[in-house]
């Protein structure tokens, strides 16, 4: 309990520029539930954060959509496939203490 | 040849069999061309047999395969920029991340000195979603090449964060820090391809009033 004030007091104090740091930390790891709180406090009366939030969470759904496109964007093709498997082949044997 | 190239090869060779569609998409979308793509993989498998041994379990082989492959478009990319800067430097053309992107817009103190502007989504949700992700696709394309590929890692592939960090060997700080980076030229770079498309449409309105356009430009008789 007392960590989540000490939290919450802390995180409303930040300024902008780290609550924006906080903002796209929450899209990569969960926040304590203090950060959490605190930042969504300091959302709720800057309205600059609020539109950083909304577009950054935007971006990351328009990148994902794009990903999920390339889910069904075709396989390798069989002539690459065994150009690189004669590759592998090529390679065996070789010093592997080289890096490439 | 040692007992030890014959696991070798033939983990390699499951690799391509495996992981050939996944790398072949991942690569395909980034380079755009068939023949860098296959060079990646190539280049890929290549350095994922010398690097056999440090293959950890913590990670599953297609994270430590899409991760060196990452690294691998990195490299390409660094060499395309090269490459340019050694040509001529100053054909911007106003898309992409330019210097102001990743610039700073806080002040001294933390405080926002050039905040962000909401998006002005006119038109339908479908159209202006496509449109915004052609830009955000030009602006990752201009990224510098160590925060791209933690943007795509993360964000287009959907990779867990902790995923990423095996992949290309950061801890979850460095992560934080790439994508908030990352996030913020991108939120710029968007803010700034449409703010000059709006300007391009007023400027095109205001020099053809009377003609009026429908949608898709054909009009009805």
């Amino acid at each position: 309990m007392i960590s989540f004030f000490r939290d919450v007091l802390r995180v409303l104090r930040l300024p902008c520029r780290e609550q924006t740091h906080l903002l796209s930390r929450q899209l990569d790891a969960p926040l304590s539930r203090g950060e959490a709180c605190g930042s969504r406090i300091h959302v709720l009366y800057c309205r600059s954060c609020r539109t950083f939030r909304k577009q950054i969470r935007l971006l990351r759904d328009l990148a994902g959509s794009a990903g999920r496109e390339l889910q069904s964007a075709g396989e390798l093709p069989e002539d690459v496939r065994r150009r690189i498997v004669k590759g592998i082949q090529a390679n065996r044997g070789r010093d592997t203490t080289q890096e490439s | 040849m040692s007992a030890g190239d014959l696991t070798i090869v033939a983990a390699a060779e499951r690799w391509v069999r495996e992981h050939g569609d996944v790398l072949w998409r991942f690569a395909m979308a980034r380079a755009r061309s068939k023949e860098i793509a296959e060079e990646i993989i190539q280049e890929t498998i290549v350095a994922a047999m010398l690097a056999f041994d440090r293959f950890s379990a913590a990670s599953s082989e297609q994270t430590w395969l899409l991760g060196i492959a990452s690294h691998k478009i990195a490299d390409h990319f660094r060499q395309l920029q090269r490459t340019a800067r050694r040509g001529e430097s100053s054909t911007h053309d106003g898309a992409g991340i330019d210097a102001s992107d990743m610039q700073d817009r806080f002040d001294k103190r933390g405080k926002w000195a050039n905040p962000p502007q909401k998006w002005d989504m006119r038109g339908d949700g479908a159209a202006e979603n496509a449109e915004m992700s052609a830009a955000l696709r030009t602006c990752v394309d201009a990224l510098p090449p160590s925060l791209a590929e933690t943007v795509w890692l993360r964000d287009i592939v959907g990779m867990p964060a902790e995923d990423v960090c095996k992949a290309l060997d950061l801890t979850a700080t460095n992560l934080w820090t790439r994508m908030h980076r990352a996030r913020s030229a991108l939120r710029a770079c968007i803010e700034r391809t449409i703010g000059m498309r709006h300007e391009e449409v007023s400027k095109l309105k205001a020099a053809q009033p009377a003609r009026s356009v429908g949608p898709g430009g054909q009009g009805s008789p």
